[in-house]
């Protein structure tokens, strides 16, 4: 008995030790990073506002990082600057606001630290999430088909329905509309801009 | 039931055929027979995810096996439903015969297996609705994580019990035993915590995630793993381990070094340098714990003559074995900067994970269910399917490892080029993901072999309880041969024993 509890506190030291190293230590250093001051502007990051917070609870629900990163690593660490998914690498003050992050750790995808920036048109999106090879050709994205309503037209269209290409389309008399998590989860891709310079980060 | 352990009379030689206590051998009935039924649903989940990355449009655009929540449900299955579940049926199978076949609090235990398979329902039906954490490896939702948690503390106070309370000293099996028993549930529960229950926010809970992962593989599946190796090896080739200093050292150097390397999944990210700069240290250093492990047993392996070679469980053992030593090292070297640079967020880090989990542990796992259900059912089988079950998993292991580390180096490859368009490095990765949808469905063969072996086990009508020099592990002959001379040069290693 009195043997296995020398090696049970050992265990137990040795434990205690990395809990300080990589969890407390990492939270000491980081817990109180704060927005930073822009000029003529809001400091940077600022809070998540309404549907952006709803879709990032649809981006999580549906595994979307489980492909996809968002994070941009500096220059020789990878080519993510020069495949232009960002200006600058992130920080840690990139995530402040982000409950829980979402780094992620696979790139089946390409990283969405900056996709707003890319990708200025809703409507792109849209499309996208619903046929992803309509758009993005060789694309092995699921189709989010689930997240949009397809239903006749009465009366006069939707001002919500979806902007088709003219060489696809629902059936005829028929319109595209997302539902209020498509809505949300296309708010939230939009949101995500994270390339306001920040000093930490190595860039003006 | 008998909750209390044997007096003081002089302790009886072990033996597979020692009555052990009908509780005792319900709860490891339970805990076996659930693993099964998950790894099944697992092994489900991972062909439908599998193809659906390759072929999209597979089973339709339903929210429900959508291939986020699909993967989800099958990553969290495998972990908790069926290798923890396994892993706790072999603990308690180490930890009862280690005492004379009486495990304490085994109404507890009962409980803990019930509230585990209720948390893993519970989990993969939220998962698979849409309610999932955002921390890859720890995806149940917050109720199902919380049943778990309590589940876990169960099984830990008793199994650390049992071996505390024994007479005998400790043996190399042993360590590893009470290493994963205090060192899981605390690893658990402090993630749940900082993630789910109280997170941290930002970056910190980032780390507090990394750090688990790379501590459920090194401080749950490594060591129960290595128990189940240092346990039955020795007793079927019949010699003890080369050096039990050596087994000490590599036991220590894991425990040290096995909860810092967390942060090497973060190189070039948002972390903090000093914390990815001391995980890269930490998981080259875990070099010397493979190095110990390898020369422990590998020449256990290659031993001749080898009297128990006919025995089919000697082959997952010994396949575990190989694979840990090889996964070992490739991590190790996977935590260069510079490799990193090459495969981080690739389907070679996916490879190496299947490699650890799927070549180590799993058939760590089959191997100790094929050696402990005959002793536990006192039914014995032909081994003739065990074999094929054997062959279908070791070929898909190696095909699934061979084909994601190619794919996943040539998608690394194109990643790094910043020419190659995004569409092109995925045209590239395609073969390879065929592959492993093919390597996915012979492990599933394997798995349908093994649960039917499992169930006919149970169901059939009782025969002779097979016995062999693996039974004796725990007895003094023959582990303690070495270990006496090592003691009477070096008292005080001796008494860490």
């Amino acid at each position: 008995m009195r043997l296995g509890t020398t090696l049970v506190s050992g265990l137990l030291l040795t434990f205690a030790a990395a809990w300080l190293g990589l969890v407390f230590g990492p939270y000491r250093q980081l817990g109180h990073l704060r927005p930073a001051p822009v000029a003529l502007g809001d400091p940077f990051p600022s809070p998540p506002s309404g549907m952006a917070v709803l879709g990032r609870r649809v981006y999580i629900a549906n595994g979307c990082v489980d492909c996809h990163t968002q994070q941009v690593r500096p220059k020789g660490s990878g080519s993510d600057l020069a495949r232009e998914w960002g200006p600058r690498r992130s920080v840690p003050r990139d995530y402040i606001h982000d409950q829980p992050p979402l780094l992620g750790d696979r790139r089946t995808g390409p990283d969405l630290l900056n996709v707003a920036a890319r990708r200025t048109d809703a409507n792109w999106h849209h499309l996208h999430l619903y046929n992803p090879r309509a758009v993005s050709p060789g694309s092995i994205m699921p189709s989010f088909r689930f997240l949009y309503e397809r239903r006749k037209i009465i009366g006069s269209p939707s001002h919500r329905a979806v902007r088709l290409p003219t060489d696809w389309s629902v059936k005829p008399g028929y319109e595209l509309v997302p539902t209020p998590e498509a809505t949300a989860l296309v708010a939230y891709l939009m949101s995500l801009d994270h390339t306001t310079p920040l000093t930490e980060a190595g860039t003006p | 039931m008998t909750i209390t352990r044997p007096t003081d009379s002089p302790a009886p030689p072990i033996r597979a055929t020692d009555p052990i206590d009908a509780l005792s051998k319900a709860t490891i009935l339970v805990f076996l027979a659930s693993a099964v039924f998950w790894l099944l649903t697992g092994t489900l989940l991972a062909i439908i995810t599998s193809i659906k990355l390759h072929t999209p449009g597979f089973l339709g655009a339903t929210d429900w096996l959508t291939f986020g929540r699909a993967r989800a449900a099958h990553v969290n299955v495998m972990l908790y439903g069926w290798a923890s579940m396994a892993g706790v049926g072999v603990l308690l199978w180490l930890a009862a015969r280690s005492s004379r076949f009486t495990l304490r609090f085994p109404q507890l235990l009962v409980i803990a297996g019930l509230l585990w398979n209720l948390a893993v329902l519970v989990g993969t039906v939220g998962v698979l609705a849409g309610d999932r954490t955002a921390t890859a490896w720890l995806g149940f939702p917050a109720h199902s994580l919380t049943l778990s948690a309590i589940a876990l503390i169960l099984v830990g106070a008793s199994v650390a019990v049992t071996l505390l309370d024994r007479r005998e000293p400790l043996a190399i099996p042993h360590w590893y035993v009470l290493a994963a028993v205090c060192g899981f549930p605390w690893l658990y529960t402090t993630a749940i915590l900082l993630t789910v229950q109280e997170p941290l926010g930002g970056v910190a809970q980032a780390i507090v995630g990394a750090w688990y992962i790379d501590g459920l593989r090194g401080l749950w599946f490594a060591p129960i793993g290595l128990a189940v190796v240092y346990a039955l090896v020795p007793g079927l080739v019949g010699r003890p381990v080369a050096s039990r200093r050596l087994a000490l050292f590599g036991f220590w150097s894991l425990v040290l070094l096995a909860a810092w390397t967390g942060g090497r999944r973060l190189i070039g990210g948002p972390a903090p340098a000093w914390i990815v700069t001391i995980s890269v240290v930490a998981g080259v250093l875990l070099l010397v714990h493979v190095a110990a492990v390898a020369i422990n047993l590998v020449p256990l392996l290659t031993a001749r003559p080898r009297p128990s070679r006919s025995d089919p469980v000697f082959g997952f053992l010994a396949f575990a074995t190989v694979a840990y030593v090889f996964a070992g090292a490739l991590g190790s070297l996977g935590s260069l900067r510079s490799v990193s640079r090459l495969i981080h967020f690739t389907h070679a880090e996916v490879a190496l994970t299947h490699l650890e989990l799927s070549g180590f542990f799993s058939m760590a796992m089959f191997g100790a269910v094929y050696h402990i259900l005959p002793r536990l059912t006192g039914r014995g089988g032909s081994s003739w399917p065990i074999r094929m079950h054997f062959w279908f998993s070791a070929v898909g292991v190696l095909l699934s490892w061979a084909v994601l580390t190619t794919g996943g180096v040539a998608q690394g490859l194109a990643l790094n080029d910043p020419q190659t368009p995004f569409a092109a490095i995925i045209g590239r990765t395609l073969p390879s993901l065929w592959g492993r949808s093919a390597a996915g469905m012979m492990m599933g063969v394997g798995h349908l072999i093994f649960a039917v072996l499992f169930v006919g086990s149970l169901t059939r009508r009782a025969e002779a309880t097979p016995r062999d020099a693996a039974d004796d592990f725990t007895t003094p002959d023959l582990l303690r041969s070495r270990e006496t001379e090592t003691a009477a040069a070096e008292p005080r290693e001796g008494s860490l024993s």
